[in-house]
């Protein structure tokens, strides 16, 4: 008893270093125009995009794989082998479109006109 | 966003500026000497001598605890580069193996509070990326030599090659590319998921992202060790 309520005490003392962390806001700049907030929003349905597109891509994968696996049990092994190497190259995929968006959410655009 | 500061990475850029204020070289007080990045893998690759220096002492014919889990440790790689190349792939398994360590410890060590992660950072993928390019072209060129492996690139006819040759190239470049790309941004976006959750709700809710990003640490140095075999193979491959 005395154990779990030191290993409680332990961690409630930890997550106090993340409340150091602090959220910046927009900054209006004197000739700001909406390029930032389009770029946002567009950036967002790009990503959803790729998440929908990816998901059915892995999803095609996952089930043939899995079918494969009960018609012929004895491969087992190199079918999830193969499969997770497939499943992770077609993820990258939708990590090259987050990275785009990183890259358009950290530069504060607004400050550029069109 | 401000960036919060880690320990080890304060105590270390005011340990280099006294000793290079002893010198005689100042420093603007505001900057670091020694970016984050480079601290944590310094650490890393400190950490993970000293835990296999310490852990390789006696090995004996009857294994106990640590060796039989070293010993499983590599038979997987083992078992992964006699899957891509069969016997003579056995003197490649130091350098993936330690480079499988390197990533998968780093990727981890982000977790842990006050720690970040060296592969969250563009560089350190680059420089991990880069490496494997330039380690599987070297050995390609030994085997074959310069000519032969260039001719390698031409396909399987000497009338297909102009068309065969630039998507070869391209293709060969496009590889170190996505390896870094990867790694970066599944690290970076775990942590950046981790960051934002915990800035709303602190107490238990970052919980279950952190299980999720302990797997995919795992899952991509697993996928980039794996890919690294396959361009070893595909360049050490014969013709036949």
């Amino acid at each position: 008893m005395k154990k779990l309520v030191l290993i409680l005490v332990v961690m409630v003392v930890l997550t106090f270093t993340l409340s150091a962390q602090e959220g910046g806001e927009l900054q209006k700049v004197p000739d700001a125009t909406p390029l930032f907030l389009y770029s946002i929003i567009i950036g967002t349905l790009g990503l959803t995009a790729a998440a929908i597109g990816g998901a059915f891509a892995q999803s095609k994968a996952l089930r043939t794989a899995v079918e494969n696996i009960g018609r012929n049990p004895a491969a087992t092994d190199s079918i999830r082998g193969v499969l997770i190497i497939g499943l992770a190259l077609i993820e990258s995929l939708v990590i090259y479109v987050l990275l785009v968006d990183l890259i358009l959410f950290f530069v504060k655009w607004g400050k550029y006109s069109f | 966003m401000e960036e919060h500061k880690l320990i080890i990475v304060e105590l270390v850029n005011k340990l280099v500026k006294w000793f290079l204020s002893a010198v005689g070289i100042g420093f603007d007080n505001t900057k670091d000497v020694i970016p984050s990045h480079i601290v944590m893998a310094l650490l890393v690759t400190v950490v993970i001598i000293f835990f296999f220096k310490m852990t390789v002492k006696n090995l004996s014919l009857f294994p106990g605890k640590m060796q039989n889990a070293l010993e499983m440790f590599y038979k997987f790689f083992q078992g992964l580069v006699d899957d891509m190349m069969g016997h003579e792939g056995r003197k490649f398994i130091p350098v993936l193996g330690t480079l499988a360590t390197f990533i998968a410890v780093s990727n981890l060590v982000g977790l842990l509070p006050e720690m970040g992660s060296p592969t969250a950072n563009l560089n350190v993928t680059v420089g991990c990326a880069l490496f494997v390019f330039l380690y599987y072209h070297y050995h390609g060129v030994k085997k074959h030599g310069v000519w032969g492996y260039v001719k390698t690139f031409m396909g399987p006819a000497w009338w297909l090659a102009w068309l065969i040759l630039p998507i070869e190239i391209v293709s060969h470049f496009s590889r170190p590319l996505s390896l870094a790309m990867r790694l970066f941004g599944n690290i970076l976006g775990e942590d950046l998921v981790i960051i934002i959750i915990a800035g709303l709700v602190p107490f238990v809710a970052p919980l279950p992202v952190m299980a999720l990003a302990v797997f995919t640490s795992l899952l991509q140095a697993f996928i980039f060790i794996m890919l690294s075999t396959i361009y070893l193979a595909g360049a050490m491959a014969e013709e036949h």
